[in-house]
């Protein structure tokens, strides 16, 4: 009896596992989307507790208003967070089957032009929400006031420039710094804070890296993962290569974008081997030897705990991540913060490309769009809007812990005195041609990084090499991307032409007609010509094609003295 | 049993035998072919998979082939190949210990204890490996080269061979993070490599060595290495081919323990990039689908020409001396291909070396020092010293071996264990050390996340393997008992499709999926994933089928029994032990896929467990207690599926679910 009971006793259990888990599957499948609930699924990137805690309370409260109610019934938000690794090729599934939740969060893990390319096919333009007003600042001296003008950044990060269109909506801001561990400084270098300048700071390193702790073993002067190495790159090498903006920003909008590098280097208006290129990966190779050993292996939390377990002197990190630092060092040790040691306009290999402090990329982050897979997009709008109100944007950045990016929202205490600095250098190389150049620039840099036997020199001999030969196909897929919002304008110009017949056919100096004209050049001829430019830099690189007009020398006197007189913030210490 | 041959002027008394093929061949039309057809069609596209399909002729195949990367990422897998053929050695050696362990007790015992920690899924292996051993400043492989003085071994050994400073005295080595080290960590993950289905199937094989061989061999003086290599290695050729076969297209097919590893990128420079790898960062980074395309059908055609060489290698015996030499120049041909277009000389050295008959010269140089076997006279010492010497180390190192091995193997599942009782603070003081107090809320914790995903798994791997069984055991009757017009063709149609690797055809599925809008759903998992074990199981069961006497159909048949009564009262009774393997092996190889499910699951709700266990495996700030538990209840499923059947899947491949 016993052993026949035994031997029935596996199909039993499988017999068992399986209806569980059948039950379960049905069950799930049934509580997920009652035929009367509205769902609204969210998707981002962001794993901190506090986010998913604040997306789950928001959606709660909106869902209980009282006005959402009355218009929408039953409502629930979902949301997917997915980890930063996988996010880029789960956000392409999602979008190519038209699977994609209904607000998602932009910019993450594809390249610029494959964004921009989703952007512009899958995604809701915002621009008429960006101009109205947002109802759920009503009562508020917001009211009245069109959604942009109610953000910190008038939402100019919500605005895609080759879309013409506002496309997402931020809700945070963010500014980065250096921290560092006060009583390890002290102890180990004597300074009670550490240089504001790169070659005394590398110094310190050098000093901290050949102290030892009590068991023998080394201390690390910068604790630092894949994810940190990035926040270094752009917050301190990137700013040196401002001054490409003086040769290959031929459209004179202020930056330069990654075709107008492309087209620079492959006309030879700037070269890898230029000293601005070679500055980038040259400070960066000195600074990674100060990092711990194998760090690009390394994910966030391990170079934090690095730090908190009194491992490591510094760490970089943004406000995101200010408050558990600093509980993770209470009661061990105080936290310090403090900008990123930028060289010295004096500085004998970097002088020459500093013209003053380096700006806070503290742009709105946390940007949401809305995709065309919404089933119900109207709902998802007033969701946006609602955590873009004064009172939601304050509430969902109290529970998480972030810089609000609505104006007037108060900050969470903790991250007073981490406002941005404004003006200063910027990062004017973008080298981000999507594609392949990306993968093959992730993959040498991290080599980089990484390999002491892979110099600076091979770095860009190989990297470039590739970048002028095969960044043409990806430079042709990004101008194809372009080419195809085109069409906006095309559409925007039809209507505002139509008009200025309608109004004053024959009276060029009509407002309408001068809207038009001014429409016509700015977003279309201009582009165009950009573009017929950028073209035959690339097809013909020996054909001596420039910009229309250079920088006067007087304008460029003008540009540097400001940036020389701009002077940094740094924010207390926490 | 030989094949009833029907005639087309017949057909009409037996069309009803299509019926028991049709479904499978449908399943595998739709989910194989048409996404393979699709595959060649769109790689002759411009196509982002979306909106955008132009012509571009061989554009693709023309960037491929001028793409150094590419070629290098071939080189990566066949190198990590070469490297996994090395692996198998551990379970042959465990294999044969197990084997000639005299007492059954003993062996009945090492056979339990060896499955538990073997079929722990290969993601939380990879996940453990990362965590607890590679990581630089405190993981476990440093503080064993540290402790032992191996690491200044290696640093002497990195000056003398000159290897540029991988190995630095005082600097600890990264593993995942130094590119120079990143292939080696790719090969030493999953130490001591002992798979369970390798050596139950070497187990199995050796079983079928009658003991009066062992008494035969013994009465003539037969050395401990002639018994292995005349006697064991003969017999377990088969095994070992089918092993070696499995290995080597795994891993030229397989992306997903690298990208566990290594991430997307393939790690610093792409130093660990594999073909799937590449085709998966072509499609889903960079958009460009018809080029990903064009990738599969080469990875398609490499494999398609590995299993040939394979199967012509494995048959090796079987071979007239032309044939051989034919094979050995094809072999020379391939080292020079590889030292051209691959530009790995080391690579070129390893065909060649496989080329000479290394256990031949092995016997012969041993048969110089132990002359000829005499027969035994009562009272007569038999062996050589040096014979005795080797039999003796055996028979002592033996048991030593297979715990040392088993030790190493249990690592993992301790470590999974102890963790998992931890809060984060006990744990970065030390990891791997038992500490109060115990926080079993850590397991609550990881039930609340990974239950619903264990219920998806559990879910997704049962229908599958139930509708791949009852598909194949009907197309398996099909080709086994009739021959019928269309036979040769489909049968030959499915002989093309075990040598496709259903990776290669990922993106053209992906978009089948999507357009039957089957994305998202555990439906998709179900259907792609039973289609994809179809063939393997026509395979086995059609030759168990052809195996069973021709006696009991015809007395079924003079019943007046139809073909669907014969498979119900003939074929299903006597084929519980090879349903069961099968079975086994599909829900195995169901439950610890993750790259599809990675790419067509959207929502929580709907993960299966390996996708929700790298998902807590990305959260920023890790809270380890819980995320081991959840690697545990992960696993705990299928070691109590593999323990409950193993008796099962032993007499299963002793029936021979297992052909070579």
């Amino acid at each position: 009896m016993i052993g026949k009971a035994l031997r029935l006793a596996p199909a039993v259990i499988l017999i068992a596992a399986f209806s569980w888990a059948a039950i379960s599957v049905a069950v799930r499948s049934v509580a997920e989307a009652p035929p009367d609930v509205k769902v609204i699924r969210i998707g981002h990137w962001q794993l901190e507790g506090g986010v998913r805690d604040g997306f789950n309370q928001m959606g709660a409260e909106f869902a209980a208003l009282p006005e959402v109610i009355k218009k929408y019934g039953k409502v629930r938000i979902v949301q997917d967070a997915i980890p930063e690794g996988i996010y880029g090729q789960w956000i392409s599934t999602q979008m190519i089957a038209a699977t994609a939740p209904d607000i998602v969060e932009v910019g993450l893990g594809l390249p610029g032009p494959i964004w921009l390319a989703y952007q512009s096919r899958y995604f809701y333009p915002l621009t008429d929400m960006a101009n109205a007003p947002n109802p759920f600042n009503a009562g508020t001296d917001l009211a009245g006031m069109a959604l942009k003008d109610t953000m910190g950044d008038g939402m100019r990060s919500g605005y895609q420039e080759e879309l013409q269109e506002y496309t997402r909506v931020p809700l945070a801001r963010f500014t980065s710094r250096v921290f560092y561990n006060r009583d390890l400084l002290k102890k180990l270098t004597g300074l009670s804070a550490p240089p504001r300048d790169f070659r005394s700071f590398t110094a310190v390193c050098e000093q901290i890296s050949k102290a030892h702790d009590p068991t023998g073993q080394p201390y690390v002067p910068i604790a630092s993962s894949k994810y940190h190495v990035g926040m270094w790159i752009g917050n301190l090498f990137d700013p040196l290569t401002y001054s490409a903006v003086f040769k290959a920003d031929f459209n004179r909008d202020g930056f330069v974008g990654n075709d107008e590098t492309f087209a620079a280097i492959r006309s030879g208006a700037l070269s890898f081997d230029s000293k601005l290129v070679r500055a980038k990966y040259d400070g960066l190779k000195q600074m990674v030897r100060y990092f711990q050993a194998g760090f690009t292996g390394l994910t966030r939390d391990e170079a934090v705990f690095l730090f908190a377990q009194q491992r490591a002197v510094f760490i970089c990190t943004g406000t995101w991540d200010a408050g558990s630092l600093i509980q993770q060092a209470e009661g061990k040790f105080t936290v310090g913060a403090t900008i990123y040691p930028q060289p010295a306009q004096n500085d004998p290999e970097y002088g020459s490309l500093v013209f003053g402090p380096n700006f806070d990329p503290a742009g709105q982050g946390f940007p949401f769009g809305i995709t065309r897979f919404s089933k119900h997009p109207g709902l998802a709008r007033d969701f946006l809007l609602y955590l873009a109100s004064r009172a939601g944007n304050a509430r969902l950045n109290q529970i998480i812990g972030w810089i609000p990016a609505t104006l007037g929202a108060p900050l969470p205490p903790l991250l007073a005195g981490f406002e941005p600095v404004n003006t200063g250098m910027y990062t004017a190389l973008n080298t981000d041609l999507g594609g392949q150049t990306v993968v093959k620039s992730q993959q040498l840099v991290s080599l980089l990084q990484t390999d002491p036997s892979y110099k600076v020199d091979q770095f860009l001999t190989e990297f470039g090499q590739f970048y002028r030969s095969q960044g043409v196909a990806d430079w042709e897929e990004a101008q194809r991307d372009w080419r195809r919002a085109i069409t906006n304008n095309e559409r925007s110009l039809a209507v505002m032409r139509g008009e200025a017949l309608l109004r004053a056919a024959d009276k060029p100096s009509d407002v309408s007609w001068i809207r038009y004209r001014d429409y016509l050049s700015h977003r279309q001829l201009f582009q165009d010509l950009g573009h017929v430019r950028q073209v035959r830099m690339v097809v013909n690189p020996d054909a001596t094609v420039r910009a229309p007009y250079a920088y006067s020398p007087e304008a460029l006197a003008r540009i540097k003295a400001d940036l020389s007189h701009s002077s940094a913030t740094t924010g207390p210490t926490p | 049993m030989t094949p009833k041959r029907i005639a087309a002027k017949d057909l009409k008394h037996h069309w009803q035998i299509y019926l028991f093929a049709l479904p499978a061949v449908l399943f595998i039309g739709l989910f194989q072919y048409y996404p393979a057809t699709s595959n060649i069609y769109h790689s002759f596209f411009r196509w982002n998979g979306a909106d955008i399909s132009d012509w571009v002729g061989f554009e693709n195949y023309k960037l491929l082939i001028a793409n150094a990367d590419f070629w290098r990422s071939f080189r990566v897998a066949l190198l990590l190949g070469l490297w996994n053929v090395v692996k198998m050695i551990p379970a042959v050696v465990v294999a044969i210990c197990i084997h000639r362990c005299t007492s059954e007790r003993m062996q009945w015992f090492y056979r339990v204890m060896f499955v538990a920690p073997m079929v722990v899924p290969g993601l939380v292996v990879v996940l453990i490996w990362r965590s607890f051993f590679f990581e630089a400043t405190a993981g476990y492989l440093n503080h064993f080269l540290m402790s032992t003085g191996l690491f200044n071994v290696l640093v002497w050994g990195d000056k003398f061979l000159g290897l540029g400073g991988i190995f630095q005295a005082g600097q600890k080595p990264a593993w995942l993070g130094d590119g120079r080290l990143l292939l080696v960590a790719c090969v030493v993950w999953g130490f001591p490599w002992v798979g369970s289905f390798a050596v139950l199937t070497h187990l199995a094989k050796l079983q079928n060595i009658p003991k009066h061989l062992y008494e035969a061999a013994a009465l003539d003086g037969v050395t401990w290495w002639s018994k292995f290599s005349k006697l064991e290695l003969p017999l377990m050729a088969g095994s070992i081919n089918i092993v070696l076969v499995f290995v080597i297209i795994d891993t030229i097919k397989d992306a997903g323990m690298i990208l566990a590893l290594a991430g997307m990128e393939g790690g610093p420079g792409g130093v660990v990039t594999v073909p799937a790898l590449f085709m998966l960062r072509k499609a889903f980074i960079e958009q460009q689908m018809g080029a990903a395309c064009a990738v599969g059908i080469v990875l398609t055609v490499t494999v398609m020409g590995l299993k040939k060489l394979l199967d012509a290698v494995g048959r090796w015996e079987e071979l007239s001396g032309g044939a051989r030499w034919r094979l050995r120049f094809m072999g020379i041909g391939l080292a020079g291909l590889v030292y051209t277009f691959l530009q790995s000389p080391a690579l070129a050295i390893i065909i060649l070396a496989a080329l000479v008959p290394w256990f031949r010269w092995i016997d012969q140089i041993l048969d110089l020092f132990r002359g000829q076997p005499k027969p035994v006279k009562p009272g007569e010492k038999t062996e050589s010293l040096w014979n005795r010497i080797g039999a003796a180390l055996l028979t002592t190192t033996r048991h030593g071996f297979i715990w040392l091995v088993l030790a190493a193997a249990y690592l993992p599942m301790y470590l999974m264990l102890v963790v998992s009782l931890k809060n984060n603070t006990q744990f970065y003081d030390a990891p791997a050390a038992i500490s109060a107090p115990f926080h079993w809320e850590n397991w609550a914790t990881a039930m609340q996340k990974v239950l619903p995903a264990l219920s998806n798994s559990v879910f997704v791997a049962s229908c599958s393997t139930m509708l791949t069984l009852l598909l194949a055991l009907g197309a398996a009757y099909f080709f086994a008992r009739v021959r019928v017009p269309g036979t040769a063709f489909l049968w030959n149609a499915l002989l093309v499709l075990m040598m496709m690797p259903t990776i290669a055809n990922l993106v053209p599925l992906f978009r089948l999926l999507t357009d039957l809008s089957l994305v998202n759903t555990l439906t998709a998992l179900i259907l792609v994933g039973a289609a994809g074990g179809q063939t393997f199981a026509i395979f086995v069961l059609r030759d168990f089928v052809a195996d069973l006497p021709q006696d009991l159909f015809e007395a079924a048949e003079i019943d007046g029994a139809s073909h669907l009564r014969q498979m119900f009262t003939v074929v299903l009774p006597l084929s519980g032990s090879i349903l069961g393997v099968i079975g086994v092996m599909h829900a195995i190889g169901q439950w610890n896929d993750f790259v599809l499910p990675l790419i067509i699951i959207r929502d929580e709700v709907r993960l299966p467990v390996m996708v929700q266990l790298l998902r807590m495996a990305g959260e920023y700030i890790k809270l380890w207690g819980p995320l081991m538990a959840g690697y545990a209840l992960a696993s705990l499923p299928v070691i109590l599926l593999f323990i409950a059947s193993m008796k099962l899947f032993s007499r299963g491949l002793t029936e021979g679910a297992v052909k070579e």
